[in-house]
């Protein structure tokens, strides 16, 4: 179904609407929708750089974590390995930057 | 033996070094991978457009719950007025129903839970 057809759709209950509004709440429905139900299932890449953390979650469409691998290897011939999660956040005196 | 360890905190993801008991940072820039839940892409205006959905085309989860966003968008207009409450809140429901639909949906395309049904001989 297209956004066309969705915004047809609701005009047939709802024909004084603006598509702005109809729009922005499709856009309200559709994170709300995939949010609860995890359709879209996917990977982004990032560069940790300097710092050894970066903004993940809030800052991107990803909403929920499921694995990360690393890239080891040079070249062409790299590939990624899956690293693993801790539950516990390590404290400062475990830690040594 | 030294490996590579994930978390989550403060919203942010940490990635470090461990062995020993003992967290570092890593040596040196890592390419990194993330999987996980996404949301779709932004409704535009525009009849198509390369990173959102434009009004020529459609969301990239399974067709068969794109309805859900008209049920879930009804239920919101409808509830603005006090005499349509019940119709909105029959729109509510059907969109209740479908994320439960999705959510089985989801499980059978991703391998898990299984129901086994009975028959009659």
């Amino acid at each position: 179904m297209t956004q066309k057809q969705m915004i047809e759709f609701i005009k047939e209950h709802h024909p004084n609407e603006s598509d702005t509004k109809i729009r922005i709440l499709l856009q309200s429905a559709s994170d709300d929708f995939l949010a609860k139900t995890h359709l879209i299932k996917g990977s982004l890449e990032s560069i940790t750089g300097d710092s050894d953390n970066f903004d993940l979650l809030g800052s991107t469409s990803m909403i929920e974590i499921d694995r990360i691998e690393v890239r080891s290897g040079e070249g062409p011939d790299y590939e990624y390995e899956q690293i693993q999660r801790i539950g516990n956040v390590p404290t400062k005196t475990k830690e040594m930057t | 033996m030294e490996t590579r360890v994930w978390w989550i905190e403060d919203n942010k993801v940490w990635i470090k070094n461990y062995s020993d008991g003992v967290f570092t940072k890593l040596s040196e820039p890592a390419n990194v991978k993330v999987w996980g839940v996404l949301l779709g892409e932004d409704f535009k205006p525009e009849d198509t457009h390369s990173t959102g959905i434009g009004l020529l085309e459609s969301p990239k989860f399974p067709e068969e719950f794109h309805m859900a966003l008209v049920y879930n968008v009804l239920g919101s207009l409808y509830a603005g007025k006090p005499e349509t409450i019940q119709v909105a809140q029959y729109w509510d429901m059907k969109y209740q129903q479908a994320i439960v639909d999705a959510k089985k949906r989801k499980n059978s395309i991703q391998g898990g839970s299984t129901i086994i049904k009975g028959a009659e001989f």
